[in-house]
């Protein structure tokens, strides 16, 4: 599949995507013990913060994931894939590990006349 | 019509390249592929709008409050309340008895002001009527003259601390039924003040009652937070039509994807 930006914008939109899936990750992680701590344990009465949290910080996640998307120029399957794991409980950490091994392969396969450092 | 005229140096090439513009535009809508990203785009805003409409609702539900009860419903004397009571709005009406009041501790430079109000018949019911940064302020001076209407929280006392520094005349570590110490019965448990009439003044910051009301306040601000980001959902559908049709458009007219990295910025700073 070509690449069609230049490879260091790709590198950094891969950058931004990385951070907010393990941010989005980590705080659906934190939401899940919270809401364990709730409902399973009583201890805590409400989980609101957090959940608050991670909706808006997914916005987020799912901004930087169609913008990394949309210059990969992956298709629509992948999409939908990028965007449900940020929903699932560690699903978004592999599928982290999953996209930069396919940017990453898509880079190695790309021509690279001027790779500027960045 | 010329090969590159750049737009307004000629009207009429650019009015004929629009209106094949919009037939490409047509044509490609008209195709299996866009026929059902189309209806798909549409199913999800449909359903985003929806559960969007339906957080609202509970955002708005949650905010419809009980009418209140009357007090004696729910804290009695020689009795706690029972624990569904925690947090249940109460009504009540009295006088403020300021020489019978307790300035609480409620952490550092945090006081809760609570004063019995004393009905014309039955118990007086402590009433936390506002929390003070200090225990000079105002509020703990003064109190609403003559019999006052009450809504608030029904709360239960807090638990003993046990023997500790001894404090200033007048205040208590704990809100318990031995911070009182009055010559007439008192209910067991508190009501934090909502509303009063005639309106409280000095105003002071409400006391957030601990127990029974917390929840449902912030769960309403989360409901609230999901209706906007699933409206915002719909918007990013929207968006990604869009960009998935100028993508097709791009590849129709056999426009090179395989863009060389300088020139591909070049030709297309909108998009990167």
């Amino acid at each position: 599949m070509p690449v069609t930006a230049p490879v260091p914008v790709v590198e950094r939109a891969l950058l931004r995507y990385r951070v907010m899936a393990f941010v989005v990750g980590t705080m659906l992680l934190i939401l899940v013990g919270a809401m364990l701590l709730k409902y399973v344990f009583g201890v805590i009465d409400s989980t609101s913060i957090v959940a608050i949290g991670h909706g808006w910080l997914y916005m987020i996640y799912v901004l930087v994931s169609l913008d990394l998307l949309f210059r990969m120029r992956w298709g629509f399957g992948r999409i939908v894939f990028v965007v449900i794991s940020g929903t699932i409980p560690f699903l978004s950490f592999w599928c982290e590990h999953k996209v930069t091994g396919w940017v990453r392969a898509e880079l190695a396969d790309a021509p690279q006349p001027d790779r500027a450092p960045h | 019509m010329p090969p590159s005229t750049r737009r307004g140096d000629d009207p009429t090439g650019t009015g004929t390249r629009r209106v094949a513009y919009r037939g490409r535009v047509r044509e490609l809508l008209r195709t299996p592929r866009w026929i059902g990203l189309t209806a798909l785009g549409l199913v999800l805003i449909v359903a985003f709008g929806a559960l969007s409409w339906w957080q609202w609702q509970r955002a708005q539900r949650e905010r419809e409050v009980a009418p209140p009860a009357p007090v004696a419903e729910i804290l009695v004397v020689g009795a706690a309340p029972a624990e569904e009571d925690y947090g249940v709005r109460v009504r009540l009406s009295g006088v403020y008895d300021l020489g019978g009041q307790v300035v609480v501790a409620n952490g550092p430079s945090a006081y809760w002001v609570v004063t019995p109000l004393r009905p014309a018949t039955g118990p007086a019911v402590p009433v936390a009527r506002g929390l003070v940064r200090s225990p000079q302020d105002p509020l703990v001076s003064t109190a609403t003259p003559g019999t006052v209407e009450v809504v608030g929280f029904a709360q239960p006392y807090e638990g003993d601390p046990g023997p500790g520094a001894p404090l200033p005349a007048g205040q208590a570590e704990r809100l318990t039924a031995t911070a009182f110490d009055v010559g007439y019965p008192l209910v067991e448990g508190w009501v934090a003040l909502e509303s009063q009439v005639p309106a409280a003044d000095p105003t002071a910051e409400p006391v957030r009652p601990p127990l029974g009301v917390s929840a449902p306040t912030a769960l309403r601000w989360q409901n609230a937070s999901y209706a906007v980001q699933w409206v915002l959902f719909a918007g990013f559908v929207v968006f990604l039509w869009v960009r998935m049709l100028r993508d097709d458009l791009r590849e129709a007219r056999g426009e090179s994807l395989r863009a060389a990295p300088a020139d591909g910025a070049a030709e297309r700073p909108e998009v990167y």
